[in-house]
């Protein structure tokens, strides 16, 4: 079993399982971006400059299955289609029940992409069960290294954050961040960004939860620090309810097909944000999420537009 | 509409509702060993109910016990804490329970004479509920027989049951404290099913009710023992 404490993120030598793994996927998967990544739909991590494609995926509830296994060939299958589309970044916690479990299951399925950007998080209230925490969650992912490691809805982010910067400097992971979600505890993350040297910052920002753009948004450019945007479809009720409801033309003429991909427009389009992470438990949503990510983005007046018909639907 | 506060109940929940009605099917066929005495179980209590005599009761409040440590472990410790972490709570609270019923099944002179009281309706309704209705309400709204919730399997039948017979056999303080765990079951599970979008929860929210408020009254029994 890899332990966090001996491997470090560079120079990274891969084991054989994970070569065969990777060969396996590559085969499978055609694993190089997509022609589209090349130009567009790239974001650049402000600490390294390191480019991610700018649609990932989020595991909340999606992801949690358990023991199903009927359900678990379900999820490779959105592993897959994400991975063929060219998706890269895949966030998870050990909140989240049997995710991690089910990621490292569908992972070992499909095959690892070599570019992989594993995020996850801490979440115990306990600052010396941080590191066990790390490693556990590692395990079942079945990852060499988690690329990015947060400090879940900032719980006990003071302990954590040290570990987590401990982590970095042994090498052990490549960046460190803290999360909030549904808007909550933006005061103390903004206390927190000014204060700690983060490379990534997560929030909830969607069409109509717009709060990040006062003063997180900002800030996060201002302080250099990348930003990945959870609930971008309100766990599906924005969607949801916008079903039927036509796109408005001047959006559609961007080349948005739903409001989903609408929606994921709206938020990339926003200079300070670098990965938005929808979930999704359909294989052709996979694929549409990521494909947002390579559209023509909505310049200032289109953004309103987007959020307008959203409100007014 | 979309306006509307962003945190909802349903943002507490762990899993889909596709996930949680699965759970059931992934739990039977986990332990399926469990389900003929499971449903004979079911049969019996029915009996035990109708039948005098204190040692009856006493086997129904056995029979009870173990449903509740079997939940306790199979359910909760080894299946929902797959896709719910705060479970392997729950599981302690569940064999208490079962712990409990073992008590009560111990003593003397606390059981009600005659059921035909109205807590005595009530509990047989609830205790046919739990053993017969729950299970078959999943096959009418569409889920596979492979998905039955079953008393002593599944902790839902398992808690309306427990309340029937304590409503209609338990007199005195001592089988009021039974009534706790299944009442706290009863609106926790309520609360999920809620969340779901189930209208599943609002039997679970009136038993737990019924629970609550509804228990002999005092001397309405005459031929009922007197509390110790």
């Amino acid at each position: 079993m890899t332990n966090l404490g001996n491997k470090p993120w560079p120079p990274h030598r891969p084991c054989r399982r994970s070569l065969l793994l990777g060969a396996a996927a590559a085969a499978a998967l055609a694993l190089p971006l997509p022609r589209a990544f090349a130009d567009v739909g790239l974001r650049q991590v402000p600490a390294d400059g390191q480019r991610l494609p700018a649609i990932g995926m989020g595991t909340w509830i999606t992801f949690n299955v358990g023991e199903d296994l009927e359900l678990r060939k379900a999820r490779r299958d959105v592993l897959a289609s994400f991975f063929r589309a060219g998706g890269r970044v895949i966030d998870s916690s050990p909140m989240y029940g049997s995710s991690q479990d089910v990621l490292g299951y569908g992972l070992e399925k499909v095959g690892q992409p070599d570019d992989l950007f594993a995020a996850d998080k801490i979440w115990t209230g306990a600052g010396s069960e941080g590191l066990a925490q790390a490693e556990d969650s590692r395990r079942r992912w079945g990852v060499p290294r988690f690329q990015l490691l947060q400090v879940h809805n900032l719980l006990a982010w003071q302990d954590h954050l040290k570990t987590l910067r401990a982590m970095k400097e042994k090498g052990l992971i490549r960046y460190i961040g803290v999360t909030t979600s549904h808007g909550r505890r933006h005061d103390i993350l903004e206390q927190v960004m000014r204060r700690e040297a983060l490379d990534f910052i997560q929030v909830t920002y969607n069409p109509v939860d717009r709060e990040a753009e006062e003063r997180i948004l900002p800030l996060a450019q201002e302080r250099g620090m990348a930003v990945i945007v959870n609930r971008p479809f309100r766990r599906g009720a924005l969607t949801a309810a916008l079903e039927g409801k036509p796109l408005p033309g001047s959006v559609a003429e961007l080349g948005a097909a739903s409001w989903a991909q609408a929606i994921l427009q709206f938020i990339v389009s926003h200079p300070a944000v670098t990965v938005a992470i929808p979930a999704t438990t359909v294989p052709l949503h996979a694929k549409e999420n990521v494909e947002a990510g390579t559209l023509p983005l909505p310049d200032a007046r289109l953004r309103e537009q987007i959020a307008a018909a959203i409100l007014s639907a | 509409m979309l306006l509307e506060g962003s945190y909802s109940l349903d943002d507490f929940l762990l899993f889909s509702e596709e996930v949680y009605w699965r759970l059931f099917e992934v739990h039977n066929s986990a332990f399926w060993p469990l389900i003929p005495p499971a449903l004979i179980a079911a049969a019996l209590l029915p009996y035990l109910l109708r039948a005098a005599g204190d040692h009856r009761r006493r086997a129904a409040v056995l029979v009870t016990a173990a449903a509740w440590f079997v939940v306790a472990w199979s359910f909760f410790w080894v299946t929902y804490a797959t896709i719910n972490w705060a479970a392997i709570y729950v599981a302690p609270l569940f064999a208490m329970e079962g712990l409990l019923l073992l008590f009560l099944s111990a003593q003397q002179g606390i059981w009600a004479r005659k059921v035909r009281s109205l807590p005595g309706h009530i509990g047989g309704v609830l205790l046919l509920y739990g053993l017969l209705l729950y299970p078959l309400q999943g096959l009418a709204m569409g889920r596979p027989v492979a998905a039955v919730q079953l008393f002593g399997l599944a902790p839902d039948p398992t808690a309306l049951a427990t309340l029937g017979l304590l409503m209609a056999l338990g007199r005195g303080w001592r089988a009021g404290i039974c009534r706790i765990v299944p009442v706290i079951w009863c609106l926790l599970s309520a609360t999920t099913l809620y969340a779901l979008g189930s209208w599943e929860a609002w039997p679970l929210a009136v038993a737990a009710a019924l629970g609550v408020f509804i228990f002999p009254r005092k001397g309405a029994d005459a031929q009922g023992a007197a509390e110790p």
